[in-house]
């Protein structure tokens, strides 16, 4: 089920540059929170953060404190594996498994898991496909391979396979940057059905994007070249994009500052 | 960082505030030569007048098909957005108080003001400049986006709705034929709904300047 992120006082470094000052912000459960900020801003750090995916880039590190419903992901003895599967992440660019069929695909979190039973995986590669809002359109060619499938359709693939492994949390890293604009319509409806079991966390350069989709919306910026990326305001989106209570944010979003 | 982008998008913003501007100028004006041009039963700036309004009508039509556009193709958001949805909402109040100043003046045409009595002609003067007073407030209000001229609007437009009772008052006593006491009510009336109109934009320049 979906839970709730606190994060407490978090910083990340990447070797000694900081990337991220002192974020502290709680998402809540069954809503899109969406982050926004210019380049830089360390909105996908604090993303990646989120299921200790920014540890991997070598000499990267994070302090701080991030409570999956009470729980630090960052305690000691937690393993990071296990943090990611109940804190699915999806990429900017649609990467399914190329050569792997639609089905394979969406089971192969599953099968890493050590389910083997086939109907066991036929109906979790069903229910995921539906969720993701593909399955009438690849019912029938469920063994062709999953790059076979147009931009849109493997960004779903990708939404199908997170949720295969029934996450929490659903993270996405401009999920429709790379996709035509029927398509990322297509994929913002459906973050608009998964928010009703996931908690949902979108970083956008679309601030459009942001305003369709969310329910809260994060703003991030770094006050010059080399400063760390911080956390300006948060609040309901329609808030922050009618009257947001920081002048910084309102450059921002109205393009006064770049 | 610190620099804009949108430029031409602002830029249009600018035009369009700059055509409100002008707008709010014209019915201010209109407002104040209206009760001269009745009291004086003065022909020539009524007609004046007439023109005037056409001025506002066109500016009007031109506003809106301004914003319309950015709404379409800018997704404009936060101050921009509250400034275009505001002006959506002013420029049909000004379009409106201009016809009212209009109406006003057209009233100088019928000799009119010469049946008056003086404390109705007094009251009527008092209306006037009350009015007048009132829209260049809104009209300055306007410019600086001054949250608090929605409150002092507020409280002159309490003057004026007391002006239009006495002036009521005054022409039931029947010291009036009845299609001159049928006229001056209506223009009574016309006083009345310009405070109005001008309260209305107060409270939308107030959202300009501090949103919902």
């Amino acid at each position: 089920m979906a839970k709730r992120i606190d994060v407490e006082g978090l910083n990340a470094w990447f070797g000694s540059f900081q990337a991220l000052a002192d974020v502290s912000i709680t998402v809540e459960p069954k809503q899109v929170t969406a982050l926004i900020g210019p380049s830089g801003c360390g909105k996908s750090t604090f993303l990646r953060a989120l299921n200790r995916l920014h540890e991997v880039v070598p000499g990267a590190r994070v302090a701080g404190r991030v409570l999956l419903d009470d729980q630090d992901i960052y305690a000691d003895g937690v393993d990071p594996v296990a943090v990611r599967r109940s804190i699915g992440m999806v990429f900017q660019r649609p990467n399914p498994f190329p050569t792997m069929s639609v089905r394979d695909n969406v089971a192969a979190g599953l099968k890493l898991n050590g389910v083997r039973k086939k109907s066991e995986l036929d109906d979790v590669v069903e229910r995921s496909l539906r969720l993701a809002g593909l399955w009438d359109e690849v019912s029938h060619r469920l063994g062709r391979a999953g790059a076979s499938l147009s931009g849109g359709q493997q960004q779903r693939l990708c939404i199908a396979r997170a949720i295969a492994v029934e996450p929490e949390v659903l993270l996405m890293d401009e999920p429709c940057s790379a996709l035509d604009p029927i398509s990322t319509l297509r994929i913002e409806d459906l973050i608009g059905d998964l928010k009703d079991r996931y908690t949902i966390v979108i970083v956008t350069h679309n601030m459009q994007e942001a305003a369709r989709v969310s329910d809260t919306t994060a703003f991030f910026n770094i006050a010059g070249a080399g400063e760390p990326g911080r956390l300006i305001e948060v609040g309901p989106t329609t808030k922050i994009f009618t009257k947001p209570d920081d002048n910084r944010t309102e450059d921002y979003i109205t393009g006064r500052f770049g | 960082m610190a620099e804009e982008t949108r430029v031409g998008f602002h830029r249009d913003l600018e035009e369009i505030d700059q055509k409100v501007v002008q707008l709010f100028a014209l019915v201010a004006e209109g407002v104040a030569k209206s009760t001269d041009a009745f009291l004086a039963d003065d022909r020539e700036a009524a007609e004046s007048l007439v023109d005037a309004d056409a001025v506002i009508d066109a500016l009007y039509c031109d506003v809106e098909e301004l914003v319309q556009r950015q709404f379409a193709l800018q997704s404009p958001m936060a101050r921009d957005m509250r400034f275009l949805l505001s002006v959506l909402r002013i420029v049909p109040e000004l379009e409106r108080s201009g016809d009212l100043a209009e109406h006003i003046a057209a009233r100088a045409t019928r000799g009119i003001s010469d049946s008056l009595t003086p404390r109705i002609r007094g009251l009527i003067e008092q209306m006037g400049r009350i009015g007048t007073q009132m829209w260049r407030e809104a009209a300055d209000g306007y410019v600086d986006r001054d949250a608090d001229v929605a409150r002092r609007l507020n409280e002159r437009d309490d003057e004026l709705d007391e002006l239009h009772s006495s002036l009521t008052a005054e022409l039931v006593t029947g010291q009036l034929s009845v299609p001159i006491a049928l006229e001056m009510a209506l223009v009574a009336r016309f006083y009345e709904r310009l405070g109005d109109h001008a309260v209305n934009i107060g409270e939308r320049i107030r959202y300009i300047a501090e949103g919902p």
